[in-house]
């Protein structure tokens, strides 16, 4: 019994990590533009078959293809702040209608592109990896690694930049920002390509551990709004703390309580918590996040 | 001397984190009285204002209106109690028009009252009847009458100031206290003079005013009593005049 | 209530008049179907509209709602035996208590987080939908095998709903119903207070309107026209399944609404007429149809956020009013955002 929660821990961690990085870009769009980018989980579906072609269709490696498959999708997540967030930047209520939208027409385009059979990233870390006596794939591993470093990056980013700087300055008070030099639009810009990278990277290792269909992203989107709001909104350590508690909980959960409860789980306590926050007025308070 | 003021302020607290927005305050504004608020920026006039109004919870200290106190009230409860309130950067309903901004204001602030008439359309009709004359009345007054049927964001800042004050004074029965949060601020000369003219007209009616106001003639003009906070601390408070002299406002004020 | 312009009325008058004319004017069944689907899009979007347009708030469960009612009432009469006009008012009951529900702590959030919470609610009755297979029957739906019953009238007469005919007057009764009782709201002092609280739900609050009661209203009055035209069109559609009440669903009639122009009563039936029927009359496969309402919404709210009405009101272009700002992002102009800033 102990080993079988000892795994359910361990997974528990490993998803929580990926949890982690698809909240992180969300988390970095909310905090600045204050826009829950809805369309998040399109994007990180796109990086994921972007990447699965490269390699499948292209014979690219899996490091090339991810890489370019990230570059690509940051470059496209630009381009749709550009053409389509930038004109409801001051208006919240149209700003969600239209990562809506865009959720609508990325996923069917993929379903038009690619049909919906599900495909698996090939990916070069087949192997099983053990401690002690728990057993888990070698590419959930890797999911770990690369969560927690591009986690430890971002945080290092915004914190010793001055890019970063000027991010979490253009959060706390976009009109001194302004005032100080700082060019709003480039830092949302930037904003949004790390953070369509972030989903990127999160679409590559689910591709890699679970499936690439187009419908993929609904779930990760989901589990990262759930992170977001319970880490606190805008907060990138809360993210990461509350990513890794979700995934553990729900691992315990599904393994020891009933697995479809496991969904349920994350939204309810994201009802919860949202409910429960604790703010001023109708969900006001005086500071932004 | 014996009357009740109409609102009191017994030390009232408020914190942000490790900010203390306002700090032990305690004022009182009697009753058919003007005072007046200010203070240079940050120095926690609006929070005070918010904290009044129920839109923030007071930490500490008490506020009574009337001699009751409101504190634990809700910013609708505290709304319904007789106070109203124009905002530092000024809020009118945008995408209404200028008559149906005041209209907003006349009408029964009940769910259940307004239900029941929807259902009764003859007294309905009767009743829009008044609040229209009333808010038309009240155009007239703050010189917006032509613009009745304009929307309220085409209006220029100065005009929608107007507005908004007159909104205020269309809710039914008129509020007796008014809070006034920089009244004056980008609105031209002439206008800042009807709107004393207004306030001390009001004031005759029977309202007593709270001013917060950067524009000391506006200050001198019309206030029985300045108090002066600094840094959410309360450092004078009088009779215009002597707070003007006061060499700890001046320091506040140019000092630093 | 304002009067309204004479215009409005000759213009009601006309299309009502056009709308029981026309089962008369074909008998084409195809025809039928596709006139009834646009009015039980009528009811859904027009209440919508509702808490969406008029109210501003961003609250995406919608279908869901509709999903309750239709699963409710199927469920009561297959599994208890209700005669199917019971069953349905309970049905339509037990949404607007779910709406209840969720309304009282969901709408006190504003924004994103009040998207997030209603649309996490949504996912729980679609897992809901899907999983609890004793009651639900799962993925497979459940097969409706009642019809709506003959309602019985005085002198051994009765309304039947053998056709398809009678059927599309009893679903333009409702649609003419849930529209005259949204207009009589919107067109009442709530209405107007409803708007103000899109506009700026600060100053309706300080001016003493418990802005908590409104909204949690027109939640749920939006929420019963939804279990209504569930429960209404379930034995229509002889079958329910749990994706017809998912995302993708709310997504459509959050197009419907905001195309056809939301804050008008106009907006969701041009938006139905057009947007409903269009793929019956072109046979686009599925997925090219969510391109393309994914591409109109997110062009109708770049370019024209009025919708199709706000284009023939104002010719002239767009006019700066902002239609649903409620609570600023950080990079506003005009900051809405605090109570009073700090001074």
């Amino acid at each position: 019994m102990p080993l079988y929660v000892a795994s359910l821990l361990v997974d528990g961690v490993i998803i929580g990590g990926i949890y982690v990085l698809v909240a992180l870009g969300l988390t970095l769009t909310f905090g600045v533009m204050q826009i829950m980018n809805f369309a998040y989980g399109a994007i990180l579906m796109w990086a994921a078959f972007i990447t699965y072609a490269l390699i499948v269709y292209a014979g690219f490696g899996f490091s090339a293809s991810l890489a370019i498959a990230l570059l690509t999708v940051a470059l496209g997540g630009v381009v749709l702040e550009h053409l389509a967030f930038r004109r409801v930047r001051y208006d919240l209520l149209n700003a969600l209608i239209v990562s809506m939208g865009l959720i609508a027409i990325l996923e069917n385009v993929a379903v038009a592109v690619w049909g919906t059979d599900p495909r698996s990233i090939p990916s070069p870390f087949s192997g099983i990896v053990r401690i002690g006596r728990v057993q888990f794939g070698q590419d959930r591993l890797v999911a770990l690694v690369a969560s927690t470093l591009l986690a430890g990056g971002l945080a290092l980013f915004l914190k010793v930049t001055r890019t970063g700087r000027a991010i979490r300055a253009a959060a706390q008070n976009p009109d001194v920002a302004e005032a100080v030099g700082i060019n709003l639009d480039r830092v949302v810009a930037v904003v949004f390509g790390v953070s369509c990278a972030l989903a990127g990277a999160a679409g590559a290792l689910y591709g890699v551990i679970f499936t690439v269909t187009p419908l993929m992203g609904g779930v990760p989107l989901m589990k990262g709004v759930v992170v977001v709001v319970l880490g606190g909104l805008g907060s990138v350590e809360g993210a990461i703390l509350a990513g890794f508690l979700l995934g553990v909980a729900e691992s315990l959960g599904g393994g020891l309580v009933s697995p479809i409860l496991k969904d349920a789980f994350g939204l309810a306590a994201l009802i919860l918590v949202l409910l429960w926050r604790p703010s001023g007025i109708l969900g006001w308070t005086l500071k932004r996040f | 001397m014996g009357e009740i003021p109409i609102l009191e302020l017994r030390e009232v607290t408020k914190r942000f984190g490790g900010i203390t927005a306002v700090d032990r305050v305690s004022l009182k504004v009697p009753a058919n009285g003007i005072i007046g608020l200010i203070g240079p920026n940050g120095s926690g006039k609006s929070v005070t204002f918010d904290c009044i109004m129920g839109l923030l919870q007071a930490d500490a200290g008490d506020i009574l209106l009337k001699g009751e106190s409101i504190r634990a009230l809700s910013a609708d409860g505290i709304g319904r109690r007789g106070i109203g309130r124009t905002f530092q950067v000024c809020r009118v309903l945008h995408g209404m028009t200028v008559l149906e901004n005041l209209m907003v204001m006349t009408q029964a602030r009940g769910l259940g009252e307004n239900l029941a008439l929807v259902f009764r359309r003859r007294l309905l009709g009767r009743s829009d009847a008044y609040a229209r004359r009333k808010a038309l009345a009240l155009l007239d007054d703050v010189g917006l009458r032509l613009w009745q049927d304009e929307l309220a964001s085409n209006l220029s800042y100065g005009q929608q100031k107007l507005l908004s004050f007159a909104a205020i004074l269309a809710a039914e029965p008129a509020p007796e206290l008014i809070l006034l949060d920089e009244i004056a601020a980008g609105v031209n000369p002439t206008m800042v003079n009807s709107l004393v003219d207004y306030i001390r007209n009001y004031r005759a009616r029977g309202r007593a005013f709270l001013i917060i106001e950067h524009d000391m003639k506006v200050i001198m003009n019309i206030c029985d009593e300045v108090v002066v906070l600094d840094h959410g601390r309360l450092i004078a408070h009088g009779a215009p005049r002597h707070v003007q002299e006061d060499p700890r406002v001046i320091e506040a004020y140019f000092g630093r | 209530m304002k009067p309204p312009r004479a215009a409005a009325v000759l213009g009601s008058a006309v299309v009502l008049a056009a709308a029981i004319m026309f089962p008369l004017l074909t008998s084409n069944e195809y025809i039928l179907h596709v006139a009834i689907v646009v009015l039980l899009y009528v009811v859904l979007t027009s209440s919508l509209n509702l808490i969406l347009g008029y109210v501003g708030q961003f609250a995406v469960c919608h279908a869901a709602f509709y999903g309750i009612g239709a699963y409710t009432s199927a469920l009561l009469v297959l599994k208890l035996g209700m005669p199917f006009w019971v069953s349905w008012l309970v049905a339509i009951l037990f949404t607007g208590f779910w709406a209840l529900v969720i309304g009282y702590p969901a709408l006190r959030l504003r924004g994103a987080y009040l998207a997030i919470c209603t649309f996490a609610f949504a996912e729980l009755v679609r897992l809901c939908l899907e999983n609890w297979d004793s009651v639900t029957n799962g993925t497979d739906g459940i097969i409706i095998t009642y019809r709506l019953e003959a309602i019985p009238l005085p002198f051994g007469r009765q309304i039947a709903f053998e056709t398809r005919t009678d059927f599309y007057f009893l679903a333009l009764g409702l649609a003419v119903l849930t529209c005259a009782i949204i207009v009589a709201i919107v067109r009442s002092r709530i209405g107007r207070v409803l708007v103000a609280i899109r506009e700026d739900e600060i100053l309706v609050l300080a001016a003493g309107y418990n802005v908590m009661h409104y909204k949690v209203f027109a939640f749920f009055v939006s929420a019963l026209f939804a279990g209504l035209a569930g429960g209404f069109y379930a034995p229509y559609m002889t079958f329910i399944l749990p994706s017809n009440y998912d995302f993708d669903e709310v997504i459509f009639m959050i197009v419907v609404t905001i195309v056809g122009g939301r804050a008008t009563i106009a907006g969701p039936l041009i938006g139905s007429a057009f947007l409903v029927s269009l793929p019956y009359l072109l046979d686009v496969n599925a997925t090219l149809r969510m391109i393309a309402y994914g591409a109109i919404l997110v062009v109708t709210i770049l370019y024209f956020p009025e919708g199709v009405v706000g284009l023939l009101r104002r010719p002239r272009g767009p006019d700066r009013r902002r239609a649903g700002t409620e609570g600023a992002s950080p990079f506003a102009r005009a900051s809405n955002s605090a109570p009073g800033t700090r001074a």
